[in-house]
């Protein structure tokens, strides 16, 4: 049922959906001291490895109004700063996450501040067009993240993790930190609500194909 | 000890339509269909990566340069340290280096002062000849009395006057002198009135009148934070009487739109922090003086830690002229909620929004304040403030928040 353990997606610029090269779920046993020493070859292979990863959390977990690529950059700026105690206790794909949604969680609240203040517009960017316009995917992942907006932030991540990312509910109860049936628990009431905002929004597995995506 | 009876298990197993409730998975097509939706696209990856942080070793700068600054001081004491007096020395080549210790004379009228080594290119002693500055260091020049202080920067001299070519250059009284600007004295040119070598300049600072380079041009950012480089006409370096005293009010307005410009394209947090004080140092005077200390302080929200942008949106508040007072109000009470945890100090932030904002961040700042309350543990003062909050016009977020505030309200259980 579920994919392999870490399996990250990524779309290519026609659309065509492929698993991110050499994303393995290590634990850093090996590459641990280089990775703390800061070495460019090492900051280099966990950028690699991690990047589409961070990104999709981001996009899944911010919602419409996070800029994805500058929390993104965030979350890599603090792993940066971090990565010197980093003990290796977790695998980095578990830390990382760890980081990610907290800085996901701190950008959100400072969004809706802005957008409460009407300050929305001073920090607004305009994006300008962009290969993944000519895509005609931008409206369903608006769409997707309406949706999953919609969810407590608790059980988005859930949804996220286990449904979308397809991972093992073990992997994910270990990146969050909680028992393996609170995982199940969490998805049985998340599933629900999801699909009913999925159809709210008008998301089908038919839209999908019809925007071009799944490859 | 009796024993549970043996049916109740088999009563209460869980059906197999339960069990597939639970454990099944999304249906796959839909899943994937969202899988699709929300997978970052190379391009998106390859434009993180492009700006991703790059690892600092404990290298310093300071490090990386003490093999140039050992040069320098190498040559430094070759050309320079032999002649202790404040003439000048002459290379063969037209080059000369001075290593700055105690106020120097370097040539006639130009003065510098301070650590640091300033290297003078094709010197030419005298008032009348131009010459050229380049300053690896930061250094103080004082230049026919008047001050600036500079480093990585190149300048022009000619007489008391002075262009700046490359960099910028702050004087005395905190205005900055930018490429393509330069400062005339607001007196007769000693050059002309006295050319005597030797005269020992007044070190007392002095006002700095500025010249704009290109008044009527709408500047871009860059032109307000790094002013593209423009080599001045020699002719124009000579000195007259005439001064423009100030910045000129058209330059400031048109600086002015071009910060506005820059920030509707999407210029913010440090971007935008360093171009409102670069345009508040060139611009003291400006008529948008404060409207910039406004957006300043409000971008610091970004980019500060949260109590000293808090600090610097208060102190803002403190003061006259803030045309802002609702926003960064706002800001306050996000940073004191939000980021220090401190309901206290939000409090009197959160009442002005909730006295004197739109109907929308009334009903906002309400719900905070109505939050905080029973986050204090102010049961009563919650209860007040939130029961007439119109959940409609909140964000989702603040209004599942307000709304299980008001059922753990009525059922008494507010911690």
């Amino acid at each position: 049922m579920k994919g392999p353990a870490g399996c990250d997606t990524l779309r290519d610029e026609d659309g065509t959906l492929t698993r991110a090269a050499a994303t393995t779920d290590r634990r850093p046993d090996e590459g641990l001291p280089a990775l703390r020493a800061l070495e460019p070859r090492a900051v280099d292979r966990f950028y690699r490895e991690h990047a589409a990863s961070v990104l999709g959390w981001v996009i899944r977990l911010g919602g419409a109004r996070l800029d994805a690529e500058d929390v993104s950059h965030q979350v890599f700026e603090v792993a940066l700063n971090r990565l010197p105690s980093f003990r290796g206790e977790s695998t980095e794909r578990t830390w990382l996450y760890g980081i990610t949604r907290r800085v996901v969680a701190n950008a959100r609240r400072k969004s809706a501040f802005w957008s409460f203040v009407g300050l929305e517009s001073m920090f607004a960017r305009d994006p300008g067009p962009s290969p993944e316009h000519s895509t005609g995917l931008v409206g369903q992942r608006r769409r997707v993240q309406a949706a999953l907006d919609t969810l407590p932030f608790a059980q988005r991540e859930v949804v996220v993790l286990l449904e979308i990312e397809e991972r093992s509910a073990p992997e994910v109860a270990e990146m969050l930190g909680i028992p393996v049936g609170t995982v199940y628990s969490r998805s049985h009431h998340a599933r629900k609500a999801f699909v009913d905002a999925l159809a709210r929004e008008g998301v089908t597995a038919e839209t999908a194909v019809l925007a071009g995506g799944v490859g | 000890m009796s024993r549970v009876p043996p049916w109740v298990r088999p009563s209460t197993d869980p059906t197999a339509d339960e069990v597939e409730s639970v454990a099944a998975a999304l249906d796959p097509a839909l899943s994937a269909s969202v899988r699709s939706a929300t997978a970052p696209s190379a391009s998106e990856i390859a434009r993180l990566r492009a700006r991703l942080p790059t690892p600092q070793r404990g290298w310093s700068p300071l490090w990386v340069g003490a093999p140039a600054l050992v040069a320098v001081a190498l040559l430094t004491a070759r050309w320079v340290l032999p002649t202790a007096a404040l003439e000048p020395t002459t290379h063969p080549q037209g080059l000369f280096a001075v290593t700055v210790e105690a106020p120097r004379e370097v040539v006639s009228g130009v003065w510098v002062s301070g650590r640091g080594a300033a290297d003078v290119h094709d010197g030419v002693v005298g008032l009348e000849g131009i010459l050229r500055v380049v300053v690896s260091a930061p250094v103080e020049l004082d230049i026919g009395g008047s001050r600036f202080t500079t480093a990585d920067a190149e300048v022009h001299v000619a007489g008391d006057a002075l262009a700046v070519v490359r960099g910028s250059v702050r004087a005395a009284d905190g205005s900055f002198l930018a490429a393509g600007d330069r400062f005339v004295p607001a007196r007769p040119s000693v050059a002309r009135v006295a050319p005597v070598v030797t005269e020992v300049p007044d070190l007392a600072p002095r006002r700095v009148p500025l010249v704009a380079r290109a008044p009527v041009e709408a500047p871009t950012p860059d032109a307000v934070v790094d002013v593209a480089p423009a080599e001045p006409d020699p002719a124009n370096l000579e000195v007259g009487p005439a001064v423009v005293v100030q910045s000129e009010p058209s330059a400031a307005v048109a600086a002015w739109k071009g910060v506005l410009d820059a920030r509707d394209a999407g210029l913010a947090g440090d971007g935008l922090a360093r171009t409102l004080e670069a345009y508040q140092a060139r611009y003291p005077a400006s008529p948008f003086r404060g409207e910039a200390e406004d957006l300043l302080v409000l971008a610091q929200v970004q980019t500060l830690p949260a109590a000293r942008a808090l600090a610097g949106v208060e102190r803002r508040l403190g003061e006259a002229g803030s045309g802002r007072p609702l926003e960064l109000h706002a800001a306050a009470a996000f940073l004191a909620r939000e980021s220090l945890r401190d309901c206290a100090r939000a409090r009197p932030h959160d009442t002005f929004v909730s006295e004197r904002g739109s109907e929308r961040q009334r009903a906002t700042a309400r719900a905070f304040l109505g939050l905080c309350a029973a986050r204090e543990g102010r049961g009563g003062d919650a209860r007040a403030l939130l029961v007439g909050v119109d959940v409609a016009g909140l964000d989702p977020e603040l209004a599942v928040a307000v709304a299980r505030a008001r059922l753990e309200l009525e059922g008494g259980d507010v911690p």
